[in-house]
């Protein structure tokens, strides 16, 4: 009957409406936590599982393709990269400028300057895929915008990059590796 | 206590004295007038403001998730920040519209809303304007909304705009009847139009006892009557893209809103003062008590919202015509017969026989559906 499915309808939503608060009872002085939504989408939670994006944070998969990083060679502490520009290259819309050094460093050719141009990137991945040497991969970082583009905050240089690869994989190995 | 009780009555009563010292009693009257007058609309604004936020809220937690919390505690101030993007929006009149009609139409929507305040009972003593045809007042007055948003969906001229105005004048005709019809149970109860004769009558019982049924038909059709979900349909985005007022920007939205909100609380305070007894209640202040029963209307009206999908638009007419209007004259008649019957037999007598004839009316309406479906069953097996 017409009545009773209305009945059935309210008589769920009602009990949705309860549960969060009953679940945020239980929390109580924690609303948000830095892993609160791995916790509440656990199907035994009831309440509230939207993700409160600034408190809490999706961490990445391995394969994520985000901001890209350069490895250093952890016993040497030089830059695996070898200016080859191979990346640049196989870039479809040209981000990627390399300059090899003149000189060598540690018996291998080192980038002068390595700047990657995020404005235009579209995360296609192909630098990271033809790169012979492992040095250059894609970082979970995706919170990568900036309040303009004129001071030239889109534009990565190498030591922004190698900063990140310190970050990511310290020990010379990105996470997408280790998962292989 | 008795401070608090009559705290708003002592206060113009206190502020009349005080201008009557120095002007003609005609002219402090008058000056209370709008006194009057300024509070309501100061009221009905902090009351949108207000019932949005709590809206938002419980939908929201309705689907599982928090609603507006970032701006201010508890996201309370949402809704200041809503009605400043609302005000700097740009204000855009369309090439084409009726201009007159179009920059009429908002004005138009707001001013019946806020004359039905005049009549409302907040609290003991505490009503603008005590009409003894107090209840006609408000169905009159509340039927000019429709000729606001036909004039808004015709002055737009835009087909989808168009299409709501009809929608809605098309809906509000259908639902006032079994809304008056409804209420005419509490009417008859009272033996008064006057909404404070109303409330005084449920000193004893509240109607919602006598007539659960009526409650129920009244709120149906309250419902309907505000265009609120799951009865939107003349403000449908999915299938006329927000109907009467998708040409609608800035202020003049914002004016429609407001009115939207203020009618869907007006019907919620209509039902309290109707069946729930008004501000009537034990301990608290009379006009807590009215804001109390005039919330649970509206939380209930949110959430429905929250669980009810839109009906469609044969859905909703063959609900009003062939369900809820035969429903509301059968009830007046029962109810009509049950006072006739129990006149002077007591109190009690009186909410036996009502509530056993709503349970008849109830039996009735569910065997006649029962019959219904097997005599369509029947028919399938034949052919």
């Amino acid at each position: 009957m017409l009545g009773l499915g209305i009945l059935k309808g309210l008589s769920v939503t009602l009990q949705h409406f309860v549960e969060t608060y009953l679940s945020d009872l239980k929390r109580f002085p924690h609303r948000y936590a830095p892993q609160g939504r791995a916790k509440r989408l656990h199907p035994t939670e009831r309440g509230i599982f939207t993700l409160q994006y600034p408190e809490e944070r999706l961490e990445m998969f391995p394969r994520f393709r985000g901001a890209l990083m350069q490895l250093t060679n952890p016993e040497t502490g030089i830059p695996k990269c070898t200016g080859c520009g191979i990346c640049a290259r196989s870039c479809p819309v040209g981000v990627i400028e390399v300059v090899r050094a003149s000189e060598k460093k540690g018996g291998k050719f080192v980038p002068e300057s390595y700047t990657w141009n995020l404005a235009s990137c579209l995360f296609c991945g192909l630098c990271v895929e033809s790169c012979p040497f492992g040095a250059l991969y894609h970082t979970p970082e995706y919170e990568l915008s900036t309040y303009g583009r004129q001071k030239g905050e889109l534009i990565y240089d190498l030591d922004r990059l190698l900063a990140w690869g310190q970050k990511y994989a310290p020990d010379g190995v990105p996470p997408v590796e280790k998962e292989k | 206590m008795p401070f608090l009780n009559d705290l708003f009555v002592n206060l113009s009563s206190w502020i009349h004295g005080f201008l009557a010292h120095f002007l003609p009693l005609w002219a402090a009257d008058l000056v209370m007038m709008l006194f009057t007058i300024a509070c309501l609309i100061a009221f009905a604004v902090t009351t949108i403001i207000f019932i949005n936020w709590l809206e938002r809220k419980v939908i929201g937690r309705i689907q599982d998730r928090y609603g507006p919390n970032r701006v201010g505690p508890l996201g309370i101030l949402q809704c200041v920040a809503d009605m400043i993007k609302m005000l700097t929006k740009e204000d855009i009149t369309p090439a084409q519209a009726d201009r007159l009609i179009f920059n009429l139409a908002p004005v138009m929507v707001v001013v019946p809303t806020f004359m039905v305040l005049a009549v409302i009972p907040f609290g003991r003593g505490m009503v603008a304007a005590d009409l003894n045809v107090g209840f006609l007042y408000i169905m009159a007055v509340s039927s000019l909304t429709t000729i606001a948003i036909l004039l808004a969906g015709w002055g737009s001229r835009n087909k989808y705009s168009l299409l709501g105005g009809v929608r809605v004048v098309a809906q509000m005709m259908s639902y006032e009847i079994p809304m008056v019809l409804s209420a005419l149970g509490a009417i008859m109860l009272t033996g008064s139009l006057s909404m404070v004769s109303i409330v005084a009558g449920q000193s004893r019982v509240p109607f919602i006892l006598l007539q659960p049924l009526g409650f129920l038909i009244y709120l149906t059709s309250a419902v309907a009557e505000v265009n609120r979900a799951p009865f939107d349909l003349p403000e449908a985005e999915s299938e006329i893209i927000a109907g009467y007022h998708t040409e609608y920007s800035g202020i003049k939205y914002a004016m429609f809103l407001l009115a939207e909100y203020v009618n869907a609380f007006i019907v919620s305070a209509i039902a309290a003062t109707l069946f729930l007894g008004g501000w009537q209640g034990p301990l608290l202040p009379s006009y807590i008590w009215f804001f109390l029963k005039a919330y649970a209307i509206y939380f209930v009206l949110m959430w429905l919202r929250g669980t009810l999908p839109r009906l469609r638009i044969d859905q909703l007419m063959g609900l009003a015509w062939r369900f809820l209007v035969p429903l509301a004259l059968v009830n007046l008649l029962v109810m009509g017969l049950v006072i006739t019957l129990t006149q002077r037999k007591g109190l009690f007598s009186l909410v036996l026989v009502s509530l056993v004839a709503n349970g008849l009316i109830v039996a009735a309406v569910v065997i006649i559906y029962a019959f219904a479906i097997w005599r369509r069953r029947q028919v399938k097996v034949t052919t």
